[in-house]
């Protein structure tokens, strides 16, 4: 069988770190605390790093934050969903793709998105039943009045695939995808084996999500997953891979990209961001919730995206870890990248900046990387004093790239793991 | 077209919402699809909110004019006059009005005849 190189030739986001890889690249320089307490929210006693101030839409101030903004539908999108179909406006643009030459229409769409959490935001929702109310109509008008007669579609998970293909007039196979917070990694996952096994020449993906909303933080709270801060702490935000990791922080946002055949790239000049080598994704089958301590079916996740790619491990320059500061997911990843890898590569945990995006993270860190590759200068981790491990290489200080191969993880409630293999910027014929 | 009474203001207001509209570019006259873009979708949330708001129970048929074609069609097969079957399914309507409907409507390719007005007539005519 023929496989295809897969090349990302668009990129597009929407978070704290800003709407394009420009500001991505000037957040990270910047000392000043992303996160801030979680009141604002609903639910005191956390940090959370919203992609823009309380009560905004954090969408940005651009062309396709616009279009999203005049497009009267947008009220039957989750906030994720909003994340989500921005970036992917600006992912299609960034490809080079506009309303003069836009994406064939025959071009599927895979997106991540997480569930809606966000009961208090639904008008109507909250009212208790009054089955005795008539009045005639639907049975249904009678028992909850306040409810939009499609607020479902903001709690359905494939309405921004239909929305974005509505606004880009796509009519490829749509399909969004959940596996946690492992969503984003695996729809990138799946989308460039659709590309790299000649299915499709390029496919779009995209990712959104936003818990923060009081149902939102509750539901991460009452499971006990969540850093404790105040407002007077809230600002040091989370801790991956640091010995006081005691929980992740919530964050918001989304990110996009165009796969494509690498020749199809090249034969219509497009530029290219990175080439996506490999992919792996399993699932631990041991817990709904923790991830297996061992992390020996995550360990099989990063070898199989390292085996599809050719790599051996030595071969491996940066990881985007998967780093939430919980006290179950970095031990377990720490050593995980001690025992397969060494000191060798240099581990990022942009969740120390980004919070924890949930289904989006392994998108929205992919975005991050781009940005900081194209910058020159990787992230360090916020506030990691007394790292958990010493023979793993965390990115202490910001320094240069040591080299264009990387991996991207992401691991989920529900054991679900998945590793994508990159190399960044150009990339040789 | 004139508009009185306390339903108008609420109608023009619903349907600016849904629309995303300012109330002052709704006037009686606006078109629900043609200048305001309406599907099926908004039908179902304007039915629903004046179901919530008015307190009034929505046959969907009446009041946003969905079986026009086929009362006309319906008249010319049974040879009623085609106002007088219009003003007999919509009594929301004024005779004047189901006249413009009939002589409209006859047209080739006539556009949704459907404007705000009729949906405040509706509004207007089931609180009483």
């Amino acid at each position: 069988m023929t496989v295809m190189r897969v090349a990302v030739t668009g990129a597009g986001m929407c978070s704290a770190a800003g709407h394009s890889r420009a500001e991505a690249a000037a957040f990270f320089m910047r000392s000043a605390s992303p996160f801030c307490a979680s009141a604002a929210f609903g639910v005191p006693g956390y940090a959370v790093c919203p992609a823009g101030p309380p009560g905004e839409d954090g969408l940005g101030a651009d062309a396709a934050a616009e279009r999203l903004r005049s497009w009267r539908r947008r009220v039957y999108l989750s906030r994720g969903g909003r994340f989500a179909v921005a970036a992917a406006l600006r992912a299609a643009a960034d490809a080079g793709f506009s309303p003069e030459r836009p994406l064939p229409p025959e071009t599927p769409l895979v997106a991540a998105l997480g569930p809606t959490l966000d009961v208090a935001g639904e008008p109507g929702l909250a009212a208790a039943p009054q089955p005795e109310a008539g009045g005639g109509g639907e049975p249904a008008d009678a028992v909850a009045p306040g409810l939009g007669a499609l607020w479902l579609l903001r709690w359905l998970p494939n309405t921004a695939c239909a929305a974005l293909n509505e606004l880009l007039r796509l009519h490829g196979e749509a399909l969004t995808v959940n596996a946690a917070c492992a969503s984003a990694t695996q729809a990138l996952g799946l989308a460039f084996r659709r590309v790299a096994l000649g299915e499709a020449e390029r496919v779009l993906v995209m990712a959104g999500d936003s818990r923060l909303s009081a149902h939102g933080l509750l539901g991460y709270g009452k499971a006990r997953a969540l850093c404790r801060r105040d407002a007077a702490t809230a600002e040091r935000g989370p801790l991956p891979f640091d010995a006081g990791g005691d929980g992740f922080a919530p964050g918001e946002g989304g990110a996009a990209f165009v796969l494509e055949r690498l020749d199809a790239a090249r034969a219509r000049g497009a530029r290219v961001l990175a080439e996506i080598t490999g992919y792996g994704a399993t699932c631990d089958g041991g817990a709904l919730t923790a991830p297996d301590a061992s992390g020996r079916f995550a360990e099989r996740a990063v070898r199989a995206a390292l085996a599809q790619a050719g790599w051996r491990p030595g071969d491996v320059d940066w990881i985007a870890a998967h780093g939430t500061g919980t006290p179950l997911n970095d031990p377990m990843e720490a050593a995980l990248l001690a025992r397969i890898f060494g000191d060798g590569p240099a581990v990022m945990a942009l969740k120390s900046w980004l919070g924890h995006t949930s289904a989006a993270c392994g998108a929205l860190e992919l975005a991050c990387v781009l940005a900081a590759w194209e910058a020159g200068r990787m992230p360090p981790l916020r506030n990691a004093s007394d790292v958990l491990r010493d023979d793993v290489r965390f990115v202490r200080a910001p320094g240069p790239f040591p080299g264009p191969a990387g991996l991207v993880e992401s691991f989920g409630f529900g054991g679900q793991n998945a590793a994508l293999a990159l190399r960044l910027g150009e990339v040789a014929a | 077209m004139a508009m009185e009474g306390e339903s108008w203001p609420r109608v023009r207001a619903v349907l600016a919402e849904i629309f995303d509209r300012d109330a002052e570019d709704i006037l009686p006259e606006t078109l629900i699809m043609g200048d305001l873009g309406g599907e099926s979708v908004d039908l179902l949330e304007i039915a629903v909110r004046l179901n919530a708001d008015f307190g009034i129970p929505v046959d969907e048929d009446a009041a946003f004019l969905k079986s026009l074609r086929y009362l006309l069609a319906e008249s010319r097969e049974k040879g009623i006059e085609p106002e007088a079957a219009l003003r007999a399914a919509y009594p929301h309507l004024s005779a004047e009005r189901c006249a413009t409907l009939a002589r409209e409507a006859a047209r080739p390719q006539a556009a949704p005849l459907l404007c705000a007005a009729d949906i405040a007539a509706y509004a207007a005519a089931a609180r009483k």
